[in-house]
């Protein structure tokens, strides 16, 4: 007993970290690794933007004018893997580290260790995925889909990205192990499962779309490993394999993977929207069911990618019945988000402007999605245009927006410091124009037949791509005037008060001090 | 789920004159049985979709599938060694029995109820309770919010007797 | 979205260019229905679209804190949520009647008049007449645009990008059947005013069909990233007459039988070299470039190269089978006489020099 003993009068052990850039390495604190999940995400999607503003400016006129076509498909390669993997997911990883043992009263994340580590294997998996491009050979041109048997011929620079893929997956993996044992374990006394706020829902059902999917891309990627390597014929018919196989694969990740992007964003804006609604979010029990049915459906509708490899017809009337599906959900979720600003109190800080364009842009991509579930359409459809601004409608105005929802409706929780509310306007009015400008002439490229992934174009689609690289520049811009603000209000901004956002009702905010304390929750609230 | 989380609050239970027993229970949010069930639902669609590959053809998603549920597992029975974790305070007989359960680990306490000693600290910004006599000190109550540590010292104080005026407080 | 077309729309009126953005004009009857398909969709949505975002906008209008509305308490609505649901579910089964139908016509293929088979090579379509009118024609379809107009240097033609050195010609109002199989990688055959894109897969066979109703040239393009020069392997279809069509075949004929090397031919070196220069620059340039020095990194030069100058076993063997795990595909669809004069051609070109020549009998052997 003496053990126990010992500790009075004593500081906490962990009230000692180590300084510098030690701190962070060996940090095991949930909030210290959001921050870095965070930071690295944003890193990752300025490096991904740029390689989309490589892309649009080759794409500005006809002809060759900035680079090869080689480097081109090594672009549009490495700003889909990077945006998706690198900036996205590690985005709502991040909020997860901060949010979830805030909200639900816990202290820390279940495992703090294996916290950090899956913060840490994503460094090296991005200096792998980019070191790649330095291979002999160039970087890998095959498409963030890396369709067999064209990954077959890559040069090195497609082995250093499967290996990266495998780490960022390890990342994933252990990430969601964390937020299921955390979500499951470690709610306050009275905060059951139905009293969650609906962020962590989202990310339970997240974290169990990963462990669901993982494997299926790291199984995928290492038999594309092993067809390069050492003989195997899983996706090459001259032995007996398909390559229609490694599609099926692929998708059946692929599709869930959209849904594991997605679902955190509904999880941030059920918050948001109630906030500055200052009205409950209505139908709670509904968005928690069509959240988990969008899940459930996301196994069952892979094939809708795969519409032109030549299925039996049956197959694709029952993938195209099964993705019409998905509308109901959805469906379900933007009228609840609907619901909960009729007759509410709104006011229109920057993260509810980010929300409403979310719920407006989102709905739109839903819009171009329900276009696109049609079979007969959508092989119209597939490959082009129109499917690059539908799912940069989902992926960017949808998931996108959504962070920097999060970021600003938590950024004085997190920092104690209030952003610019002017400029933080200024970014989103910004961010709103030049996204539509750059993706809503897509649907027109797409629709007049342009083919996606071609670095060079026909006379007939000039003037669209113009003003759609020209959009893009001002997009990427506004991101930059986004890390202005955000670095602008966490040198000099002023100081956050107590109760920022006055319909905020979450544990964060109402059981914990502006900015949250280093160990917040040390023994669980009681929740009524 | 409801009572899974009064099951955190200590309750006094059996008291029937001669003596009475406290049971306080770690926070754990999920009862072993659902625990297992969150374990299955993952591990079942994981294995069922790596068989349905293998099936397929594509048999190099099944071993992946079986590592990550080895590691899921792992993850689920760290945290259910703990989730067992318990205080049960009973004085009985004229002995006040306390038996702390720690990750499969249980260590026995036993004192004479007259000699007892109840003890609220303030260590490090928080209010702990002990239970001592002759040097020794056992802490009770870790597992509890510091509202219902309070609850649980007054309660004990009570059915002590004199070791309410050891309080201090 | 009807204010961004409708811009769209005056925009290209005061540009005067053929701006597009809707589908192409349609030339089947198949690509006139999902057209259709499409535009009835468009109308659903923009239904949904007026009531959805009326309701937000009127509750961003009228329920704002700035003009003193109070939030109400409300947060369920069994009714209202079960309406939400049933709905669109409606609506979903309206629309899935007209999508059924239009998918089953697209997918009808059967009772073909004509049946073409579509290969994608990378980066070039070749094309073989099996059954119909026609049959046993077969030939390479190849961007025909000068290098020059890609690179700026000259003026964009009108067809740039969308222009082929032979183009696939069918009669009108015949049913045409494409199956489509590859020799490298996954390509795609996608024309969009006949309503057909099929990936083209290599080592299967799949299939689609179209029934032009309307002479015209017709012109799409590979449609699934197959490598470097995916974005320029376009394809041409010109739907003639039915006399134009007979007219056409009978010359193709001609032409094919002018062609055909004679086997007892004996071939001189200068001969070769002359023939394999234009093999070269059907097959071989987009890769190893006209130079010979291919693109150090990705594609090998050949001009001096010790494998090529070396004993020309290998580099039929090579020319035959492909070289695993790399770009380089196999080229044993060409003649014997083609792969011998290639062969020829890259061994006395850009300061490779072996005067002994590789003969279409030695390849013949090399099979």
């Amino acid at each position: 007993m003496s053990a126990v003993l010992d500790q009075h009068g004593h500081e906490h052990a962990h009230d000692h970290h180590p300084s510098g850039l030690m701190r962070w390495v060996t940090t095991t604190n949930h909030k210290d690794i959001g921050t870095m999940y965070l930071w690295f995400s944003f890193a990752m999607f300025i490096v991904g933007g740029v390689m989309a503003l490589v892309i649009r400016a080759e794409l500005f006129q006809p002809g060759l004018q900035v680079v090869n076509p080689e480097f081109f498909n090594a672009m549009t390669t490495y700003h889909g893997l990077i945006m998706v993997f690198g900036a996205i997911m590690p985005a709502f990883v991040g909020f997860a580290n901060w949010q979830i043992p805030m909200m639900i009263g816990a202290p820390d994340m279940a495992f703090p260790r294996m916290n950090n580590w899956s913060f840490w294997l994503l460094p090296p998996a991005a200096t792998l995925l980019i070191a790649s491009f330095f291979m002999p050979g160039g970087g890998a041109g095959v498409g963030w889909t890396m369709y067999a048997p064209l990954t077959v011929q890559q040069g090195p620079a497609m082995d250093l990205m499967i290996f990266a893929v495998h780490i960022l997956g390890m990342s994933s993996i252990m990430g969601s192990i964390n937020i299921i044992t955390t979500l499951l374990n470690m709610r306050a006394p009275g905060m059951t499962l139905m009293k969650m706020p609906l962020f962590c829902w989202t990310w339970l059902i997240t974290a169990y779309l990963l462990i669901a999917v993982m494997p299926v891309l790291a199984g995928a990627v290492t038999m594309t490993l092993t067809d390069r390597h050492f003989g195997t014929t899983f996706f090459n018919a001259a032995g007996g394999g398909d390559p229609v196989l490694y599609q099926h694969i692929f998708w059946f990740f692929g599709h869930p993977e959209v849904y594991i992007i997605a679902i955190p964003a509904f999880g941030v804006i059920s918050q948001v929207i109630p906030a500055f609604s200052r009205k409950p979010l209505f139908g709670y029990t509904s968005m928690v069911y069509a959240t988990a049915s969008i899940a459930i459906l996301s196994f069952i509708v892979w094939a809708h990618h795969m519409y032109t490899v030549g299925m039996p017809t049956v197959g694709q009337l029952y993938f195209m019945y099964a993705t019409m599906l998905i509308a109901i959900p959805t469906g379900v979720k933007v009228f609840n988000w609907l619901a909960t600003m009729w007759k509410g109190s709104i006011t229109f800080e920057t993260p509810m402007l980010f929300a409403l364009g979310f719920l407006f842009l989102f709905t739109m991509g839903g819009f171009s999605g329900l276009v696109l579930s049609l079979t007969a359409v959508d092989v119209q459809l597939h490959d082009t245009y129109y499917v690059v601004a539908h799912f940069h409608y989902v992926m960017v105005a949808g998931a996108l927006f959504a962070a920097f929802a999060g970021v600003y409706y938590w950024f004085p929780k997190w920092t104690g410091k209030m952003y610019d509310e002017k400029l933080g306007k200024l970014h989103f009015w910004l961010s709103l124009i030049f996204f539509n400008v750059t993706f809503f002439v897509q649907h027109f490229l797409g629709l007049a037949g342009m083919p996606r992934r071609i670095p060079d174009y026909a006379l007939q689609f000039t003037e669209f791509n113009m003003i759609s690289s020209i959009g893009a520049f001002g997009f990427g811009l506004s991101q930059v005037f986004f890390f202005y603000v955000i670095v602008k209000a966490i040198r000099s901004g002023e100081k956050a008060p107590e109760h920022p956002w006055e319909g905020a009702d979450t544990l964060e905010w109402t059981h914990l001090p502006t900015p949250a304390p280093y160990h917040s929750f040390e023994t669980p609230p009681v929740v009524k | 789920m409801q009572q899974e989380a009064e099951a955190n609050l200590p309750r006094v239970e059996a008291d029937d004159g001669h003596g009475f027993s406290v049971t306080v229970r770690r926070n754990c949010s999920i009862s072993p049985r659902n625990a297992c069930l969150a374990f299955a639902a993952a591990a079942v669609v994981s294995f069922a979709i790596g068989v349905g590959f293998a099936a397929a053809g594509a048999w190099l998603v099944l071993p992946f599938a079986g590592i990550e549920i080895a590691a899921l597992a792992a993850a689920f029975f760290f945290h259910a060694r703990h989730a067992g974790d318990c205080e049960s305070i009973a004085v009985r007989d004229g002995r006040l029995r306390i038996e702390v359960r720690r990750g499969g680990a249980c260590e026995v306490h036993e004192f004479h109820p007259a000699w007892a000693r109840l003890a609220l600290r303030r260590c490090g910004g928080e209010l702990r309770l002990f239970v001592g006599a002759h040097g020794r000190d056992v802490e009770v109550g870790r597992h509890l919010t510091v509202p219902a540590r309070g609850a649980l010292a007054r309660e004990l104080g009570a059915r002590l007797g004199s070791g309410w005026r050891g309080l201090g407080i | 979205m009807l204010a961004g077309a409708g811009a769209a729309a005056l925009y290209a009126g005061a540009a005067g260019a053929a701006l597009e953005w809707n589908f192409q004009t349609p030339a089947t009857r198949t690509a006139a229905e999902v057209n259709d398909l499409h535009l009835l969709m468009m109308a659903i949505i923009f239904v949904i679209f007026v009531g959805v975002f009326g309701v937000m906008f009127y509750s961003i209008y009228a329920h704002r804190k700035s003009v003193g509305h109070k939030a109400e308490q409300f947060h369920e609505n069994t009714t209202v949520e079960v309406i939400w649901t049933v709905i669109p579910f409606l609506i979903l089964i309206a629309m899935a009647w007209p999508a059924t139908r239009a998918l089953l016509n697209i997918r009808d293929t059967a009772h073909p008049d004509i049946t073409i088979k579509a290969t994608g090579y990378q980066w070039k379509w070749g094309y073989d007449y099996l059954q119909g009118d026609g049959q046993g024609i077969s030939f390479y379809s190849s961007l025909s645009t000068p290098r020059a107009q890609i690179e700026g240097a000259e003026p964009k033609g009108p067809n740039y990008l969308l222009e082929v050195d032979n183009p696939v010609v069918v009669p009108v109002g015949k049913k045409v059947r494409v199956l489509t199989t590859a020799n490298d990688v996954i390509h795609a055959w996608y024309v969009p005013s006949l309503a057909v894109k099929q990936d083209a897969i290599p080592g299967f066979v799949r299939e689609t069909a179209f029934r032009a109703e309307k002479e015209g040239t017709f012109r799409g393009q590979c449609a699934e990233l197959c490598g470097k020069d995916h974005g320029f392997m376009p394809i041409v279809v010109e739907v003639v007459s039915e006399e134009k069509y007979a007219a056409w075949v009978a010359e193709q004929k001609k032409k094919m039988a002018a062609a055909a090397d004679d086997p007892n031919k004996q071939w001189s070196l200068p001969e070769l070299v002359a023939r394999g220069e234009k093999v070269f620059a059907a097959n071989c340039v987009a890769c190893h470039q006209a130079n010979g020095k291919g693109v150090p990194g990705a594609f090998p030069a050949l001009a001096g190269s010790a494998f090529v100058n070396g004993p020309h076993d290998a580099l039929l063997k090579l020319l035959l089978e492909g070289r695993k795990g790399t770009a380089m595909a196999s080229f044993k669809q060409l003649t014997d006489t083609e792969l011998a004069a290639v062969a020829d051609y890259i061994r006395n070109s850009w300061g490779n020099a072996n005067p002994e020549p590789v003969l279409p009998a030695q390849v013949k052997a090399a099979r």
